[in-house]
Parts: C-alpha cells; sequence; structure tokens
C-alpha cells in the first residue's frame, strides 16, 4: 500500500512526464524549414572603462528555433577618428536565448558611428 | 496490506537520491551535457525519457525495492523516480545557475540529467538499502530452473548505462576513434570481451556464484558474447542521444560504438552482478 506522501510524488510524477511528453510532441510537430537560426545584434551605450577605453556591451539573440554555435559577431566603428573594429564569439546562442559580450573602443561611438552585425556561424 | 509509513519512504526518497547523485553528478559538471540539453531535439528528449521510464519499469520489475509489487505498482514507482530525478535534476542545475537561457533550453538540460538521475535513484533505493530491508523482501522472481532473459538484459542495461553515460557525452570518445587504428579497434573490442569475462567469471565478484545466465543451460561463452551484444546497443544508443553520428560515416560511427563499448562492457558486467536483486535462497 502507498502513503500519502507515496501518492504524491507519484502524481507529481505523472502530471511531470505526461506534461513533459506532451510539450516535447508539441514543439516536434511545430513547422521546421531550413536552418532556422535568426540572430540579431543589439548595443547599449558605452561605458567608460579604465585606461581611455570605452566598453560597448551588446546582446545576441537568436529568435530562430536552432542552436548556433560558433557565432562570430563584428562591430565597426567608423568616423572622424578612423575606423575601428572589434570581433566577438560566441561559442553558442542557442535557440529562443540570448549571450551578452563587450566590445572595447579608445572613443565612445557616436550616434550613427557604430555597425554591428553576424559575420557567420555553425550548426551544432 | 498496511501503507508504509512515511519515515520509511523518505528513507527510501533520501536513499535514491543519494544514489541518483553518486551516478549523475558528473553529468552536471559537464560542458557536454549541458550542450546537448539545446543542440538536442524535441524527439531525442522524448526519446530519452520514453528509454528512461522502459528501463525504470524493467529494473523496478525485475529488481525493484517492492517486488511483492503488482505491474501497477511497479508504474507507479517508475513515475515517482521520474519525479525525484527531474525535481533533483532541476533543484541541481539552478544551484549551479545553468538554468539561465530560455525555457526550452533549460528543459532541454533537466530532462538530459534527470534520465541518468531517475536510473540513480530507482537503483540507489534497492542498492544502498541496508540488509533489514532485503529480507523481509518477498520476490516473485525467485524461480530457479526458468530463463532470466528479461532479468538479465535489464541488469546488464542498467549497469552499462549508468556507467558509461558518463563517458559518452566527452569529445574524448570521438578524439580517440577517430585517431584510433583498425588494429587497436579489434583490440579494444577483444578487451571488451575479456573485461566481461573476467568480471563475470573469473574474479570472484560479489554475486558472481549467484548470477543467473541469459536462459538455463546458456555456456560462459553465450553469456559473454550476449553481454557485449547488449553493452554495444547501450552504446550506440548514448552515441545516438549525444548527437556523436550526425554526420559521422559508418567507419567512425562504428569506431565510436567500439570505443565507449569499453567503459560500458565493464558498467555493463558489473551491473549483471552488482545489481541483481537479492533471493531468500541465497543463504545471507
Amino acid at each position: 500500500m502507498n502513503n500519502l506522501l507515496e501518492r504524491v510524488v507519484t502524481t507529481l510524477g505523472v502530471l511531470l512526464v505526461v506534461a513533459l511528453l506532451g510539450y516535447l510532441a508539441w514543439t516536434a510537430t511545430r513547422p521546421t524549414g531550413p536552418p532556422d537560426v535568426r540572430l540579431e545584434v543589439e548595443t547599449g551605450p558605452a561605458e567608460a572603462r579604465p585606461g581611455g577605453r570605452y566598453a560597448v556591451p551588446l546582446t545576441v539573440r537568436n529568435t530562430g528555433r536552432q542552436t548556433a554555435s560558433e557565432v562570430v559577431v563584428e562591430l565597426v566603428l567608423s568616423g572622424a577618428g578612423g575606423e575601428e573594429r572589434a570581433q566577438l564569439s560566441f561559442p553558442f546562442v542557442p535557440r529562443q536565448a540570448a549571450r551578452q559580450g563587450w566590445a572595447e573602443f579608445t572613443r565612445p561611438p557616436a550616434p550613427g558611428q557604430l555597425r554591428a552585425g553576424v559575420v557567420g556561424y555553425t550548426l551544432p | 496490506m498496511p501503507a508504509r509509513p512515511v519515515r520509511q519512504t523518505l528513507q527510501e526518497y533520501a536513499r535514491g537520491l543519494a544514489g541518483g547523485l553518486l551516478f549523475s553528478l558528473p553529468l552536471l559538471y559537464t560542458m557536454e551535457v549541458w550542450w546537448v540539453g539545446f543542440s538536442a531535439g524535441p524527439v531525442r528528449l522524448g526519446v530519452a525519457v520514453l528509454a528512461t521510464f522502459g528501463l525504470l519499469l524493467g529494473y523496478n520489475w525485475f529488481a525493484g525495492l517492492r517486488r511483492d509489487a503488482s505491474f501497477g505498482d511497479v508504474i507507479a514507482e517508475a513515475f515517482e523516480e521520474m519525479a525525484l530525478g527531474l525535481l533533483a535534476a532541476a533543484a541541481l542545475l539552478w544551484l549551479l545557475g545553468r538554468l539561465q537561457g530560455s525555457f526550452d533550453e533549460a528543459l532541454g538540460k533537466i530532462v538530459v540529467e534527470a534520465m541518468t538521475m531517475a536510473v540513480g535513484v530507482s537503483v540507489g533505493q534497492v542498492e544502498l538499502g541496508g540488509d533489514e530491508e532485503a529480507a523481509d523482501q518477498g520476490t516473485k522472481n525467485a524461480d530457479s530452473g526458468t530463463s532470466h532473459f528479461g532479468e538479465q538484459v535489464v541488469l546488464v542495461l542498467c549497469g552499462a548505462f549508468l556507467f558509461a553515460a558518463n563517458v559518452a557525452p566527452t569529445e574524448e570518445v570521438v578524439q580517440i576513434a577517430a585517431e584510433a587504428t583498425p588494429v587497436q579497434l579489434l583490440l579494444l573490442a577483444l578487451l571488451s570481451l575479456v573485461l566481461i569475462a573476467f568480471v563475470l567469471h573469473g574474479s570472484q565478484f560479489r554475486g558472481a556464484r549467484r548470477s543467473r545466465p541469459f536462459r538455463p543451460e546458456a555456456s560462459p561463452l553465450e553469456g559473454v558474447v550476449v553481454t557485449y551484444a547488449i553493452t554495444l546497443g547501450v552504446s550506440a544508443f548514448l552515441l545516438w542521444f549525444f548527437g556523436r553520428y550526425a554526420g559521422a560515416l559508418w567507419p567512425m560511427a562504428v569506431a565510436q560504438t567500439v570505443v565507449l563499448g569499453v567503459p560500458t562492457a565493464l558498467g555493463a558486467a558489473a551491473g549483471r552482478l552488482l545489481l541483481q536483486p537479492s533471493r531468500p535462497d541465497d543463504g545471507g
């Protein structure tokens, strides 16, 4: 005979397993196409750092349904002070997830001077 | 029959969780396993859940703590162990700071970790228990002279799975397989067979004398070969689950299966002896 605790845990197990399999079945039947990786890069305002450098926070977000690996993001700062480039790589940007990074420049970017974008990625 | 006291249930859960941690903690600290959580699609995760549930049913039926139980009780027990496995895996991943990111990503990690945890819970409840409980166990499968194929297969699967799950996700398996020469692979396969034979028959392992063959009057050689065959199956399943066959040509797939087969074989043979249920005719 099972006591109350065992009945509660068993019921919980049934609910968890059924919900889990149901959810997985539902995600499996959603339509799939070609590699569904949708990467967006978003930069924030630069912050001053010691040594006269400026760190630009950036978020790379994957709104697709597949995980991207070895994601390379490039930032180009143009303008009067000459062109500066920064490159970041992210081992993984999972589906429906975001990763953060920082790029450092020798001057703060003026509005419209900074371009950021994904250069490439692989599928894991 | 009166209900078990809650105290006893709590002790069983504590023992089960200790067993679950024993086998799955290395996985929780392994980066490749976190990656599988988000690179494995819903189909692979679903298959893993079903396979684990099947293994729990088999183990509980043949060797479980409540062997006087009906099949309904065995199913209920499997759900209990799934609940403990999922909750413990989720709690630990959260503690280790691994549940950041999206819902799908977190769920994948929890499922991967929870499966080993659940099997560990099941085995831990039985194997880490004291003697006083083993003594009052009823056994419904104690009849001798019949085929023990199902029971032995389940023991091999549990031992192989628990032991190999910690090795299968590592990149090292791929690297060894890629660099091994055909002669080395052949020797690795032979080593696996020798390990199985040695553990089962040559080493006076605990439980070696009361170990039962797959079928009555099976020769020792047959036992070794069948154990290795199941070992290769487990090895192949784990490699498939961890995505190691994706894009691999068949020689590479075979090489990986053989390479992972060595630790898996050891777990399989040890599992057959160490995980076998206690029987009243053991004489203590």
